[in-house]
């Protein structure tokens, strides 16, 4: 690998580095920017033997390199799922941003460009992340600027319950999985090792405390609403009153983006070339696909959400245009209307904010309505269980509102097991209708 | 081919058959000394005035000798005939010689000739440069006589340092090639490796610049040029100071400069003939010039058609007016009105220049005005449009790579908007990062940076703290 200096290794890293930031998707506090600054000064202490060995000459065993090669494999796909997941919240075309398609669309053409650059070389890409870096320091700069309105300033405590120091100590460790670059790249830069990595370390703490403080002066208030309180600083503060200046920060993203995955990309195939010395050709475009698919690993990119993002409905009640929904992790009791059973679904989703999975639903309870055809829609449609208990009542809005629904579905079952009441699950329901 | 024959008439004979008796080769017999000679010149090439003053009249009263080696001797210790005298020894060297204008000397009984310089061929004199304009400098260019070239870099730097090593390339055109580099500041393994590129080169003719620069510049596909050119001998004398390298071709009025960085793009030599705060603000000109001319259409067309909210509300509606009318998409508008540029600016290259000035009335007067009242094109696009191109006018070494540029973005801008823009930025860095030439990186000393390298580049420091510096090219070298 070619050589690089000590501030092109800084900046290759550090914009590595905000842009994790940047996908980072939790609260934000002084206490995380102490916290953080803390956590970086601490794994400056902790890599200075392997600095000290490097400046020796020492190299790694190869075990070592390996592992390292499938942290940074990991730690690529970590970053490609932050672009993924703050795709559609950045001011990538509106239009084309927004699902499956969008997403891909954006991640793929990043992970191109970011390749195209790694087959550069290791010194054109040290070259350009350096005017990058500094790029990205003046954009950073306006944004922090602009954040230390003296309004603003009232936002430090408001955002006190949204970050500890702890919180800011893990982030500095979780957020830093280009310390594994910079382990593996440490023996190509020239001259002092040392150097290096004290001018890597003070940026970073430098740079991550102020883009954290940015983020908490300017969004301190709204902590709870931000997706992406890093992202939402940028977004929401305006150094020019007249106009929006947001949409520019999409360049920062999208440029530290392509840097950052670069920097992974880069380094794996050189620690797959220090590995497997015969590995020579398409190193970085496996490098890139591992990554892609670490990606999808850790996001599940093709999945439609989290599974903590959704709503699991336990008890439904129906009179063919109202649903009447109680939830397993929900204390809410959701009644949505409807031209039909699916369309008062539908609406029943807005209302609850996310989207309503009835797979697990324990228990129906049919009004006056057309119940083989509600039954048959829910069993089709909706992709109920076929163990799912079908009861009748007179008024299932009212049944499920004063009733707990697993008291009444624990009654059914055991007047079920007794014989005294006939079995009820939507298959045998629907059996019995077909007759 | 072999050496020279003895027999004079086996030589005449020989060269008559290689030239296929074409007529400008001219042989004149006579016979001095009692000794049967010839002499061999083009016509055309070699002053028939010169030749008979200074080698007709002294040769024929050569008194009588009792052989031909005893009269070349004679010739060569006691006669100044001309300056450059060489030798020649065979048929390749002597159609060289004679093509580019020297006479050549045969006798009875030698196997080698005498060859004069007697070039007597018409030729452009010295006139202003018409490419790299100037103001307080000197009002000279390059010619396409390469002697003519090598006597102005002599005459501005007189020093026994600066080296001038003459060479030959081309199979058919036997062009002559000059390489320049001041001794004292160019490291000899450099001028290795750029011999051994010059070596590589089989070309059957030089007819421009372009035929070597490629041998010169990296084999991977770069966007800008690693080498320069200049038709000014005072910058190039400048270069050389530096301690590049310049390669002077015959026929050609420019010299390639080895290395080429991104930073010269936004120097000129007028730079120096100004107070420092006004060549910086200069300097800064060209730079936002220069991103104008590549970024301003893209970022038009994505912030109109992608992110309207960067423009205050004003503005907004004022675009919002002039595009109501148009029929086209922004993109495409943009896309027709730069290309109706491109089309202009080569239409009025290659005319004749009596027909350029009709060109300059159709395009600026009737293409022009009658898109915008048609509405085919609005007038805030046309302005952009205009202050873009106009911006690449401002760098005119870099013209061609900013023209592709420009559209490459608006494609990306109109597609993708600023993210598309973006990402095209990251890739158009990391090409011109990775350009290099004999290890000298196209962008320093921007990246890598070298903070002594900024006094000449971000700012341009008074000449007296330039002159302590002692700049050579070898800083940047990696």
């Amino acid at each position: 690998m070619n050589s690089i200096t000590s501030p092109q290794l800084a900046a290759m890293l550090v914009i590595s580095d905000l842009f994790a930031l940047m996908c980072y998707n939790g609260g934000l506090s002084a206490y995380t920017a102490v916290g953080l600054a803390f956590g970086i000064g601490l794994q400056y202490v902790m890599v200075m033997p392997l600095v000290k060995a490097a400046d020796k000459g020492k190299t790694l065993p190869k075990s070592v390199k390996f592992l390292l090669a499938v942290g940074i494999v990991l730690w690529g796909g970590a970053l490609l799922g932050g672009l993924w997941k703050a795709a559609d919240i950045t001011f990538v075309p509106y239009e084309n941003a927004g699902g499956f398609l969008g997403k891909l669309e954006i991640t793929a053409m990043v992970a191109a460009v970011s390749l195209y650059v790694a087959y550069e070389g290791t010194k054109a890409a040290a070259r350009s992340s350096l005017i990058a870096a500094f790029t990205g320091v003046i954009f950073l700069l306006t944004d922090f600027i602009s954040g230390m309105r003296p309004s603003n300033f009232g936002n430090i405590s408001l955002s006190a319950q949204y970050g500890t120091f702890m919180d800011g100590l893990r982030l500095s460790f979780l957020s830093g999985g280009s310390l594994i670059a910079f382990i593996a790249l440490l023996p190509c830069v020239k001259g002092s090792k040392n150097k290096a990595a004290a001018m890597y370390f003070l940026c970073r703490g430098i740079l991550s405390a102020a883009v954290v403080m940015t983020a908490v002066l300017v969004t301190g208030g709204i902590m709870d609403t931000a997706d992406f309180p890093v992202i939402m600083s940028a977004q929401l503060s305006q150094p020019f009153s007249s106009q929006r200046i947001d949409a520019l920060f999409l360049i920062l993203f999208a440029v530290f983006g392509v840097f950052a995955i670069t920097v992974q990309v880069m380094t794996a195939a050189f620690l797959a070339g220090e590995i497997f010395s015969r590995f020579r050709r398409w190193r970085c475009t496996a490098a890139i696909a591992l990554s892609l698919l670490a990606m999808g690993l850790f996001t599940g990119c093709t999945s439609t959400g989290q599974v903590s993002d959704k709503s699991y409905v336990r008890c439904l009640g129906t009179d063919g245009k109202t649903v009447t929904l109680s939830f397993f992790s929900d204390e809410r009791i959701i009644t949505a209307e409807g031209e039909d059973i699916s369309s008062a679904l539908a609406e029943a989703e807005i209302t609850a904010g996310r989207p309503v999975v009835t797979g697990f639903t324990e228990l129906m309870i049919l009004g006056d309505c057309d119940r083989k055809a509600v039954l048959e829609d829910m069993l089709k449609e909706w992709k109920v269980s076929p163990s799912c208990m079908v009861m009748y009542s007179g008024d299932p809005e009212f049944t499920i509102k004063n009733t707990d629904p697993s008291l009444l579905e624990g009654r059914l079952k055991e007047a079920v097991r007794q014989g005294k009441a006939p079995r009820c699950d939507i298959v045998t329901v629907l059996g019995n209708m077909q007759e | 081919m072999h050496g020279l024959e003895t027999s004079l008439e086996k030589s005449i004979d020989k060269i008559k058959r290689i030239s296929g008796g074409s007529s400008d080769v001219l042989v004149n017999r006579f016979v001095t000394g009692g000794i049967s000679c010839a002499l061999i010149c083009c016509d055309g090439m070699a002053s028939s005035s010169v030749m008979s003053e200074l080698i007709f009249e002294p040769i024929t009263g050569i008194s009588a000798k009792n052989d031909a080696p005893e009269l070349f001797h004679h010739i060569s210790g006691e006669l100044l005939l001309s300056v450059d005298r060489p030798e020649v020894r065979d048929y390749p060297t002597l159609f060289r010689l004679i093509h580019s204008g020297f006479a050549v000397l045969l006798a009875e009984g030698m196997d080698y000739g005498l060859g004069f310089g007697v070039q007597g061929y018409a030729s452009r004199g010295v006139q202003e440069p018409s490419g790299e304009g100037n103001i307080m400098g000197a009002h000279e260019g390059f010619t396409e006589t390469v002697r003519t070239n090598m006597s102005q870099l002599r005459r501005r730097l007189k020093s026994p340092e600066l080296v001038m090593e003459m060479m030959i390339k081309g199979s058919k055109s036997n062009t002559d090639i000059c390489l320049c580099y001041m001794k004292d500041r160019v490291p000899p393994a450099l001028m290795e490796r750029i011999r051994r590129s010059l070596d590589r080169t089989d070309l059957e003719a030089v007819l421009t610049t372009g035929y070597l620069r490629p041998f010169t510049e990296e084999k991977r596909y770069r966007i800008f040029n690693t080498t320069g050119t200049t038709e000014r001998p005072d910058v190039l004398c400048s270069k050389l100071i530096e301690g590049r390298v310049a390669i002077l071709v015959d026929g050609i009025p420019y010299a390639i400069v080895i290395p080429r960085l991104f930073c010269e793009n936004f120097q000129t030599l007028d730079d120096y003939a100004y107070k420092p705060y006004y060549a910086v603000f200069i300097r800064w000109l060209k730079y936002s010039a220069f991103l104008l001319a590549v970024f301003l259409p893209a970022l038009y067309t994505a912030i109109v058609m992608y992110h309207p909210e960067l423009l205050n509300s004003t503005l907004l509606m004022i675009l919002v007016d002039a595009e109501k009318e148009a029929p086209l998409s922004i993109l495409t508008e943009a896309l027709f009105v730069l290309l109706m540029y491109e089309i202009i600016r080569e239409a009025g290259v290659r005319l004749p220049k009596p027909t350029g000035g009709a060109v300059s009335i159709i395009s600026g007067l009737i293409i022009g005005d009658a898109a915008v009242k048609s509405g085919l094109v609005s007038t805030p696009l046309l302005t952009v449009t205009a202050l873009a191109v106009l911006g690449g006018l401002v760098v005119p070494d870099i013209a061609p790579q900013i023209t592709v540029l420009r559209f490459l973005f608006l494609l990306a801008g109109g597609m993708f908007g600023l993210f598309g823009i973006s990402l095209l930025s990251c890739a158009v860095l990391a090409n011109v990062c990775a350009s290099e030439n004999y290890g000298f990186p196209y962008t320093a000393p921007f990246s890598p940076f070298k903070a002594s390298g900024m006094a000449d580049t971000a700012v341009r420091e008074g000449m007296e703290k330039l002159q302590s510096r002692g700049f050579t090219v070898e800083e940047y070298h990696e």
